[in-house]
């Protein structure tokens, strides 16, 4: 058990992380819904009604989600939402370094990583996969619905920008989810997209310039929080 | 390859779309999907000038593209040769109507299903001729079984001036001059290449390449113990 | 699509057994269909096709009694088994949302209301015997149309009121045409299409207008190697498809061809020299005027080339008695130019010269079937009326010459004149179909009463209907007997087909019977439908039981003979004065018209930029009366069938390229309209496809698509057979 005990760093505000988790439900309700029809053995079992419905819950959920995350993020978070986009547009030799070391770090080997920001090199590039992924999703997808006003070769193109993107976002979010929740070396991200805050040595350890930045202002002290959370972990 | 055929001559189309209506009252189609197209086309400079009228419809490929691509098996070619689409297992995504090198499907909102010429299986199974071909108003119309050489389908097809679409079961007779406006082969077209051979094997087994890297870190991580989080 | 319970077992279902999707169950076509079909019970029964005037059998095939779909009736002569397009949209029109289904009276605000039938007799016939008491029955009229139905009942009720105002639509269709052949041949002969070598379409289209009998007999003519030229300004389907030769004539001049025909077959003694002498009059006369219509001069009048008039002189020539004129219906005949009467003269002329009255391959005055009437003695003829038609059809010093269907679109002139008081509209859309929609309108406006009988709403009922009375659709009722005429004569009739959709809707034979006794004038009218067919079939020993259960019946009307009409003594008898083929036409001359077809140039020439409007069919439009039709309708939106055509070269000189929006204006009238370039019109000409710029708010399928050529239109009229000359019109185009 940690004896800093229950000092934390706040890293995520409630809008940002309504935003992540209605993204994360977003995405993977429209990518069961709509790799049915990509998996055939999978298609199979929900059936043609099964697929119907799918094909039904996907359109709702992929029209809907987009404007929702938006609005958070534009209007109930907007600079968090810059600071987010300013940071994972600006790249340096560090990023790039802390890229070539990480497979190791992935694998359980051991590396001094360089120090990162509020969000490391990482996280940037699943940042940008995201973003560039769902507008691109978004676009082909509204394409796809309003299909009759494009040309067939058109939209053979679309259909397979649409299937590639949802593959390639599928990948990556399984890395992303096992880093969050499976990984030693980063499950404890999971906490600042659950409660907020993430544990000063999480943050110290692995956003040092970040963690120099806030250390004063962010943070807190929520003694229970961390105890369970801990305990859970055991 | 296919039992029955159609044979439609374009010398005698006047393009009046009588076998378009006639499909969609036979077919119970509403009135603005038809499964009937029509291109015309015209060459010279007037008063030299010359019009063909070219109908088109679901071609009944050998292999077709249709099927290819419906992820529930709705499409499907049968043992005749006629393609068909099973109304029960089609989920209308459509991907068929990309897939169609003939442009032959349209999506009917009225069910939220794909719909194509079916050579009017109902009636070809009660020994009747399709509707478009009992409908058209100049004979321009042929259809008929080609496995047998003495049908009068296949005297036509066995005619000098007819030309066949390749690799479908239709068939075409041009004026002189118009050869060059038959509709071209069926080539599969790359969408259904590159969705079913490239995209979808790809992204299979990028998502398996991820989800096999983050196996072998789970289990590396905790052979190797020790990391710094772990307390 | 809602999640409901059932939705939801059936997933669970398809979940359990999700080895189904593997492999189909459907393997051949027999399972497949039977599988898609529907369980149901299909009947057939027989009628006649309303959707134009050709009339042809149909047969109607229902399913658990409900209309599905319609075939041509293959005992037709007429339609030879096949329906066109319109015919397989209209009956569809049975089932459809906006036909009308209850009387309706125009209120003080202009807005309809619904009224039970018992008040609209009362009010209709209380108004309409005060118009006749108050200006006397002249001044009341009847317009349709022209269908048997109609022609029986709307001629009977006028007899019955005492006017003699009864009108169909013919003025701005065909007169021309009928009032030519009519004082050549003695009436419209039909061309022996099967048998023949040689045709020559002078403007008609069978392949658009629809003449389903002419394109089954031209089938079997090619297949002999027979010849087909269309004359048209415009590449029509019939010039493109069916012909072997296109005349590219510039609109308006085809009588300038047709006399350099007659000038080719009697120079080059190409004629058939022992009809002339035996079978016509004026020959001498007729050779002596065409002596100056070389093909080279009709070359400079036509734009079509010397050398090819010349050749296909001669091909009629050489393959008479079997080569014929085609005596055509609208277009350069009909009623669109100054010269259309004597052009339609010129036509039966030279076919006189090519001898081919009732020759094989010629042109056939077949057989039709003699009906029997009522008896007199138990249901009374209304006198004829002692009164002159107020349009002055067959009137001398007016236009005597023409036909006793009247001149319609005289009619809202003569309404503003206050010649007229009252009128039945029947299943006709002057509104809109006759040319000059502000006289047409404002001149009907003054009228104290106007009755309109449709199906349908119609710009003519929106525009200036005092009351509307809903007719029951075609398919929902019987028609009249009716006589086909060809080399074996055939007798069928519009039978019922389904019962009605709409109770309120009823049959012309009875609304005319039971407003007729709300006038006091049972005693004309006691009698049914069912009545009136038994006694015309009565001679030919038939039932209207026999015409229903077998649609079409072979009628014993004597032995078809290819042989000159001759009377019992053994003289010629043509129903011509002369019993003759009358080259030249003493009536013509004695009412002051020019006894032969001399050159005349139509009343207008394009020049410049200016361009003549033409109009004409698509095979899937019957005039305004198919423009709420959804599945014609959506033919036109598939294929933007409503852009008007303009040649290559004249819109490369305008500015305009294909698929443009441009502005066409004429005669102080401007519309819109999407522009199709192409090479199939002659340079002078704006062809604009007939039918369209509905404006009826109600008939919203059609409302505001395309232009119509009677919007450009002055009111007019020729003064021979007193038609309404539809394509005396320059516009001009530029992008709009």
């Amino acid at each position: 058990m940690s004896k800093k005990g229950n000092v934390r760093i706040k890293r995520f505000n409630l809008a940002e992380r309504v935003a992540h988790w209605s993204q994360a439900f977003a995405f993977v309700v429209l990518f069961l819904t709509g790799s049915a029809l990509i998996f055939r053995g999978y298609g199979a079992l929900l059936g043609a009604e099964g697929l119907r419905i799918a094909g039904m819950i996907h359109r709702i959920i992929g029209v809907s989600f987009p404007i929702i995350i938006l609005a958070i993020l534009l209007l109930l978070t907007p600079k968090t939402t810059k600071e987010w986009l300013r940071s994972v547009f600006s790249w340096n030799m560090s990023d790039i370094k802390f890229l070539a070391l990480f497979p190791k770090e992935f694998f359980g080997l051991k590396v001094k990583l360089p120090a990162q920001g509020k969000f490391n090199a990482g996280e940037k590039i699943n940042s940008l996969i995201t973003i560039f992924g769902s507008m691109l999703m978004v676009i082909t997808g509204w394409m796809l619905i309003l299909q009759d006003r494009f040309s067939p070769s058109v939209i053979a193109w679309v259909h397979l920008l649409h299937a590639s993107g949802a593959l390639l976002m599928g990948a990556v979010i399984i890395a992303h989810a096992y880093l969050a929740l499976g990984h030693p070396g980063s499950r404890e991200a999971i906490n600042g997209m659950i409660s907020g805050t993430v544990s000063e040595k999480f943050a110290k350890e692995h956003h040092e310039l970040w963690y120099n930045e806030v250390k004063d202002t962010n943070r807190v002290v929520v003694g229970e929080e961390v105890q369970d959370l801990k305990e859970r972990e055991a | 390859m296919s039992k029955y055929a159609m044979l439609i001559d374009v010398n005698e189309c006047i393009g009046c779309y009588a076998c378009r209506v006639a499909c969609q009252t036979t077919n119970d189609l509403p009135s603005d999907i038809s499964r009937i197209k029509f291109m015309e086309k015209e060459k010279g400079t007037f008063p030299e000038t010359e019009i063909v009228v070219l109908p088109t419809q679901c071609m009944h490929c050998d292999e077709p593209a249709c099927v290819d691509v419906c992820p529930t098996g709705a499409s499907f070619k049968n043992e005749d040769g006629l393609v068909l689409i099973d109304y029960d297992k089609c989920i209308g995504c459509k991907y068929c109507i990309t897939a169609c090198p003939y442009d032959a499907r349209t999506f009917n909102t009225s069910t939220g299903k794909v719909d194509k010429c079916n050579f009017c299986a109902p009636r070809v199974q009660r020994g009747m001729q399709p509707a478009c071909v009992e409908a058209c108003v100049n004979d321009a119309r042929f259809f008929g079984e080609v496995d047998d050489s003495n049908s009068p389908i296949s005297k036509l097809i066995a005619e000098a001036d007819t030309a066949k679409v390749g690799g479908t079961s239709f068939y075409y007779k041009l004026p002189e001059g118009w050869d060059e406006s038959l509709p071209e082969d069926a080539i599969k077209p790359a969408y259904v290449k590159n969705l079913t051979e490239r995209v979808h094997p790809a992204g299979k087994a990028l998502l398996g390449l991820s989800a096999g890297a983050v196996a072998a870190s789970y289990v590396m991580t905790r052979v190797n113990g020790g990391h710094e989080d772990e307390e | 699509m809602k999640l409901n319970r059932r939705t939801f077992l059936k997933l669970s279902a398809a979940t359990a057994s999700m080895a189904a999707l593997g492999a189909s169950k459907y393997r051949s076509v027999d399972n497949w269909a039977s599988a898609n079909e529907r369980p149901s019970n299909i009947t057939t029964a027989y009628s006649v096709c309303n959707s134009c005037g050709n009339r042809c059998g149909i047969m109607a095939y229902l399913r658990n009694g409900r209309l599905w779909r319609i075939t041509g009736n293959p005992d037709d002569n007429k339609s030879g088994g096949k329906i066109c397009t319109r015919g397989h949209g209209y009956a569809q029109m049975v089932y459809d949302k906006y036909r009308l289904s209850q009387p309706l009276k125009r209120t003080s605000d202009g807005s309809f209301v619904e009224i039970p039938w018992e008040q609209a007799y009362q009010e209709i016939g209380d108004k309409l015997m005060g118009v006749v008491r108050k200006y006397g029955p002249q001044s009341v009229f009847w317009s349709e149309y022209s269908k048997p139905i109609s022609n029986f009942y709307g001629a009977r009720l006028m007899a019955a009121l005492g006017s003699p105002n009864w009108t169909t639509h013919s003025s701005t269709c065909f007169v021309g045409r009928n009032v030519g052949f009519d004082y050549t041949l003695g009436g419209l002969p039909s061309g022996d299409y099967e048998n023949t070598k040689y045709v020559v379409f002078v403007g008609r289209s069978p392949a658009d207008g629809m003449g389903l009998n002419i394109l089954k007999g031209l089938g079997v003519a090619k297949k002999k190697g027979a010849k087909v030229v269309s004359v048209d300004p415009r590449l029509s389907y019939s010039a493109g498809v069916l012909a072997d030769e296109w005349v590219a004539v510039k609109p308006g001049t085809d009588l300038a061809l047709l006399l350099a025909w007659m000038n080719v077959l009697i120079a080059e003694n190409l004629y058939d020299k022992g009809f002339v002498e035996n079978y016509t009059v004026g020959f001498a006369e007729l050779k002596e005027m065409v002596k100056q219509y070389t093909p080279e001069w009709a070359e400079t009048i036509t734009g079509v080339k010397a050398e090819q008039i010349r050749r296909i002189g001669r091909e009629l020539g050489a393959n008479r008695p079997a080569a014929f004129l085609e005596p055509g219906w609208h277009a350069a005949y009909g009623s669109n130019y100054a010269n259309s009467t004597q052009t339609a003269r010129a036509t039966a002329i030279v076919n006189g010269l090519l001898g081919n009255i009732n020759k094989p391959g010629g042109l056939c005055f077949y057989n039709r079937v003699s009906f029997g009437g009522l008896n007199p003695e138990l249901y009374p003829t209304p006198p004829a009326s002692p009164y002159e038609r107020v349009d002055g059809a067959g009137v001398k010093g007016k236009y005597p010459l023409t036909l006793s269907t009247g001149l319609h679109h005289l009619l809202p002139g003569l309404a503003k004149e206050g010649k007229l008081k009252a009128g039945i509209f029947y299943s006709v859309n002057p509104g809109r179909t006759v040319p000059d929609r502000n006289y047409v309108i404002e001149g009907y406006k003054n009228l104290e009463l106007t009755i309109v009988i449709d199906w349908q709403m119609s710009e003519t009922a929106e525009q200036f209907a005092d009351y509307v009375l809903p007719e029951s659709h075609p398919m929902e009722r019987d028609g009249i007997v009716e006589a086909i005429a060809s080399s074996r004569p055939q007798v069928t009739m519009q039978a019922k087909v389904i019962d009605p959709v709409h109770s309120g809707g009823r049959g012309l034979d009875r609304i005319v019977s039971e407003l007729a006794t709300a006038m006091g004038l049972e005693r004309f009218f006691n009698f049914t439908l069912e009545d009136l067919n038994k006694a015309m079939l009565f001679p030919l020993g038939l039932f209207p039981v026999h015409l229903k259960s077998r649609g079409i019946v072979d009628g014993d009307a004597g032995q078809w003979h290819y042989e000159f009409p001759v009377d019992g003594s053994g003289k010629p008898s043509l129903r011509t004065k002369s019993g003759k083929v009358e080259f030249f036409s003493s009536s013509f001359a004695e009412h002051g018209h020019n006894p032969l077809p001399a050159w005349q140039a139509p009343k207008v020439m394009p020049s410049g930029d200016k361009l003549r409007m033409i109009h004409g069919h698509q095979a899937y439009h019957t005039h305004a009366q198919t423009m709420n039709n959804p599945y014609l309708m959506s033919i036109t939106k598939d294929y933007e069938g409503d852009s008007i055509w303009l040649n290559t070269e004249t819109a490369k000189r305008l500015g305009i390229s294909d698929g443009d929006t441009v502005q066409v204006s004429g005669n102080g009238w401007e519309a819109k309209s999407k522009v199709k370039v192409t090479q199939r019109i002659h340079p002078e000409a704006l062809f604009v496809p007939g039918g369209y710029g509905g404006f009826a708010k109600s008939l919203v399928r059609g409302y505001g698509i395309g232009v119509n050529i009677n919007d450009f239109l002055k009111h007019d009229t020729e003064p021979i057979s007193g038609h309404a000359m539809m394509e005396e019109v320059l516009v001009s185009v530029k992008r709009a």
